[in-house]
This record gives structure tokens, sequence and C-alpha cells, in this order.
């Protein structure tokens, strides 16, 4: 659907762009992450069209973007950083206009704005201006825009900054939505974002690409030593020291300490060793009741310091 | 063909989202209507007069203000990004754009005719000057507004946009007085470089008066004169439609310049 080969953009002599390559199949919803600065929004903004590359080829749907333009962003929408917005315009003007734009036959155009509306839910503020809209409203408008003319791919960048944690769930719920119908690129710095609304993700730090997996994949690639965490009352010092004792513990450190007895430990075991069962059976025979018991995945921010602090290392070496 | 006509559709109406379209309108009708108004009282009332003060006196100072807007407000909005990402062509964007200015500029000269009908109905002196002095005036408009768009495509603040529109249309205005001085400066330099009498006198009189020449034929108002006096000319209307296009393909240029830019 969508296919990226050695894109390399160039602002004077800083490189914000540095052989980027991947694709996106037909339905998938990916992930695009990266810190600020990484070149996420370039690369957003070559991919529809909007910059040229210096080189590298984009090809949506087999259109190339800069040998074919009209057919490429006719496959696309698009909601840029800002969201493209004429603010002296009503909802219903703003959204008629980016249809005539995209060229939607005049007997689709109703029908398709009203469902447009319905979907992105702001069929309530359709007559009001823009410029009085909230934060949350623009960016609907914004995805709304980007809906016109059904087209196969959406491309948003940073959809939910600014919003406030309510609006935040609404709009990935949204999106969630749309990616039963459409293929997306979503950009994001927001971890837990792409977690609960990618299939895929790539990472991206000072324009190359750090990683590429789903979600959970990264965790497994990363997860070199399995965490368990335990909650348990008996004396400290004592527990600590048995743990370390059971095969396959490498490291055991207090984390958090509780009343009545109670302590939060970490415990760090070797890779593909489960340790769990041991840790019961010690802490049973030393009658140290075990509260509370659980093993720990790498969250992505975890994986995601890991790799950018990696590439860069990379990078110097 | 479509994506221009909703071009032209958006920036047209845009003017009158906000004030400025009414405001230009009010010192439109204001000022030409004090031109009428005054020629009345004189018992004298010319329409090719008023329309050749409107564009001699108005035009550089409204059409600046009229387009200034056209691409800089879309750049610092980034409501370009939306432009540039649809299926509309570069092209098809400068020239929706330039079609709703001039349409502007049409709309608000319609003032004018308001003057004609109350010429017309006390009798006063309606002749075919007055249709060709407002041939030569639209004409002039266009070339004019393609000039402005031209600006506001080089910047993204609206007031830059303005200043240096102003400051072209003002150069035009003033070739005329300013040719003479600088083919009178070419002479005077020649002559002082002139120690082997390489050049006779005449020859060096010349060539300052060819560079003079040479300005005042891109003097736009001095082709208008056979307007007024009811000759149809085709070369005039050519040369007006030729810096419009001039312009229109440079404001081209420079958007696409800026998105193939490595900068």
């Amino acid at each position: 659907m969508i296919e990226i080969r050695n894109l390399v953009k160039y602002f004077g002599d800083i490189l914000a762009v540095d052989n980027i390559s991947f694709s996106v199949q037909k339905g998938e919803i990916l992930g695009f992450l990266g810190p600020n600065g990484a070149g996420k929004s370039t690369t957003m903004n070559i991919l529809t069209g909007f910059l040229s590359a210096t080189s590298g080829t984009v090809t949506i749907n087999g259109y190339d973007i800069l040998e074919n333009p009209q057919e490429a962003k006719k496959c696309i929408g698009y909601l840029p950083e800002n969201p493209p917005l004429y603010l002296d315009m009503t909802v219903i003007e703003y959204l008629r206009f980016v249809s005539e734009l995209k060229g939607v036959a005049k007997e689709e155009r109703i029908r398709q704005l009203a469902e447009i509306m319905k979907l992105t839910r702001i069929t309530d503020v359709a007559n009001r201006l823009i410029k009085n809209l909230s934060k949350g409203y623009r960016q609907r408008v914004g995805i709304a825009q980007a809906l016109v003319g059904a087209p196969e791919v959406l491309v948003l960048d940073e959809p939910t900054i600014g919003l406030d944690p309510k609006q935040i769930i609404e709009i990935r719920n949204l999106i969630k939505e749309l990616g039963k119908l459409h293929t997306i690129i979503l950009s994001s710095h927001i971890l837990p974002e792409v977690q609960a609304v990618c299939e895929r993700v790539v990472i991206i730090n000072k324009g190359i690409i750090a990683a590429e997996d789903t979600p959970a994949g990264l965790s497994r690639q990363m997860d070199k030593t399995a965490r368990v965490q335990i909650s348990a009352e008996g004396p400290a010092r004592d527990i600590m020291q048995k743990l370390r004792l059971i095969p396959g513990v490498q490291n055991v450190e207090l984390f958090q300490e509780k009343d009545n007895n109670i302590n939060v430990y970490k415990v760090e075991n070797q890779p593909d060793q489960d340790v769990r069962k041991q840790i019961f059976y010690e802490m049973a025979r030393n009658s140290w009741p075990i509260i509370e018991m659980k093993s720990l995945d790498p969250t992505l921010e975890e994986i995601f310091l890991q790799v950018t602090s990696a590439s860069q290392q990379g990078r110097k070496g | 063909m479509s994506r221009i006509l909703a071009i032209f559709k958006r920036e047209y109406s845009s003017y009158f989202r906000s004030p400025i379209g009414y405001v230009i309108f009010a010192i439109f009708m204001a000022i030409s209507g004090l031109y009428y108004g005054v020629s009345v009282m004189n018992s004298y009332s010319y329409l090719a007069g008023e329309l050749n003060f409107l564009q001699t006196w108005l035009f550089f100072l409204l059409i600046p203000i009229m387009t200034m807007r056209a691409f800089s407000e879309d750049r610092r909005n980034g409501t370009e990004v939306l432009l540039f990402t649809s299926p509309a062509s570069s092209t098809e964007i400068v020239l929706g754009k330039y079609l709703a200015s001039l349409s502007f500029f049409l709309t608000i000269s319609g003032g004018t005719l308001v003057h004609l009908l109350l010429t017309l109905a006390f009798g006063g002196r309606v002749d075919i000057g007055v249709l060709g002095a407002y041939i030569g005036y639209v004409f002039l408009g266009a070339a004019f507004i393609a000039i402005g768009v031209f600006a506001s495509a080089l910047t993204e603040n609206q007031i830059i946009a303005a200043v240096i529109s102003f400051v072209i249309l003002m150069a035009l205005m003033l070739i005329d007085a300013i040719a003479g001085l600088i083919g009178d400066a070419a002479s005077g330099l020649l002559s002082r470089l002139n120690v082997f009498d390489l050049l006779s006198d005449l020859q060096i009189d010349n060539v300052g008066s060819a560079i003079t020449a040479g300005l005042q034929w891109i003097n736009p108002y001095a082709r208008l004169s056979n307007f007024v006096n009811g000759i149809f000319e085709i070369s005039p209307i050519i040369f007006f439609i030729s810096l419009a296009a001039v312009f229109l393909y440079m404001t081209n240029r420079v958007i696409e310049k800026r998105r193939w830019s490595q900068r």
C-alpha cells in the first residue's frame, strides 16, 4: 500500500531523514514513534507530497508521489501536526470546500460529509465558526478533513497532541474505528498511545529507523532479563537473602517499603527461566505470605529509551 | 477546473468573512464618490477621468491590500498543507486565488457603474471613450493584481507582502519620471568614461535615450492613452495579459521552489 524506499532529506546541511525504508500493508495501523525532532513530521510531509525528498521514493497504492502526484494524493488523507483549518469558515463550509477540492462528486458529497461528521462527532458544531471551537473539536474537524474523499490511506501526525485525557481516549477510539476501513500511519511521541492503537511500530531517532516490530514483539526483543515483582510480609533482609539463593535469580532489590511489615521486591532472573514457582515454595517454607506476585513486561517507555540511546551510541561509535 | 472553482469560491468569499472586503469597498466608494461629487459640483462629469484618477491614485494602495493575504495567510496558518497535499496542482491553486482577487476587484469596481447610471440619467456625456477607459482600467487592474499575488507568495507576513507589491506598483507608476533620470545618468557616466574619445557625443546621447525609451516601454499607464480616445488596440491588451501571465508564472515558480527547496 505504502512503500518508502531509501528516503533522504536534507535541510541545508542538516540531515533530517537518513535513508529510511519501510512499507505499510493494506489495512494496517502503523505507529511512527520518535522523540521531538526525530524526523517524523518531515517524513510525513514527504510521503504526503507536501515536501520533496532529497533522494528516495515514495509509492502510494502503486503511484509514485512525484511522478503521479494527482493519483497518489487522491489516496491520502493527511492530518498535519497543526490541523489545516480555515478559522473564518464554519465547519460545514470548510468540509464542503475540502470536498470540492478533493473532487468528490456532487451527489456523493452530502451523504459523505454527513457520515464523516457523524463518525467524528462534530454534527452538533456543523454551523459554528471554526475559530470558536475548542482544541478537541478542531482536532476532530482536522480528522474529518482527512477523511473527506474516502482515501484509502490516512496519515495522522500527532493526532492527540494538546488534548485533555478524555479527548485523547475519544480520538484513540476513533482511530481504532477508522483502522477497520483505512490503512493508517500514526505518528506520536507518546508510547502508550502507539501501544493502544497500533499493530506495528517503527521507531525513528535522529532520522534513522531504530527498531521495527509489533508492540509485543518489541517487548520480547528487549526482554533480555525478565523480572518479577512480589509483595510479601516478613523481614526484608531475610527475604532478600533467601530469594538470592534461588537458582536463576540474578538480583533482588527492595522496591518499596510498606506498612505492616509488607514490602515490595523486584526480582531479576535469567531469561527463559521462570522462577515464580521456586519463589512461592521458598516463601511458603519460611511462612512469609506472598500478598501479590506478577511478572513485569518492559514498558514501551523502557524499550524506547533503550532503543534510542542504543542507536545514539551506535552512531557515535 | 472544478478544483480552481473550489479555491476561487473559498478565496472570493473570504473577502466578505472579515471586515477587510467591506473596508476596501468603502474606501473605494468614498474616494470615487468624492471625485464624482466634486466633478458634478463643477458642472462636469466625465467617467474616463474618474477611472484614470482611480487607477493612478488608488490602485497602488488598494491592490496590495486586496492581494496581500492570497498566499501569505495560508502559509502562516498552515492551510497551505491542505492545498498542496490535495490533488490540486500548484497552477490550479495560483489560478484559483488570482481569479478570486480579480473578481473581488471587479466587484468593487462595479460601484462606479452607479456614477455611470447617474450621469446617464441626468443627460451627462457618456461616449465610446468611457468604454475604452473601462477596458483599460480592467486590464491594468488584472496585471497589477498578478503582481500583488506574486508578492504575497514571497513571504508569510501579510504586511511585508503588501509593502513589496506597493513598491513594485509605485515603481511602475513613477517609471516615466525615473526613466529620464536613469537615461541621463547613463549618458553622464559614459561621457566621463570616454577618455579616449571612442564614442561621439551623439552616440553617448543615443545610448542614454535608448535606456530611457526602454524603461518607458514598461510604463503601463502610457499604454492606456489611446483607449480614452476611443481607439482600441490589441497590443496594449496583449501587454497587460503578458504582464499578468509573467507574474503568475513567477508565483507558481516561487511556490514550487519552496517545496522543492532543500533548505
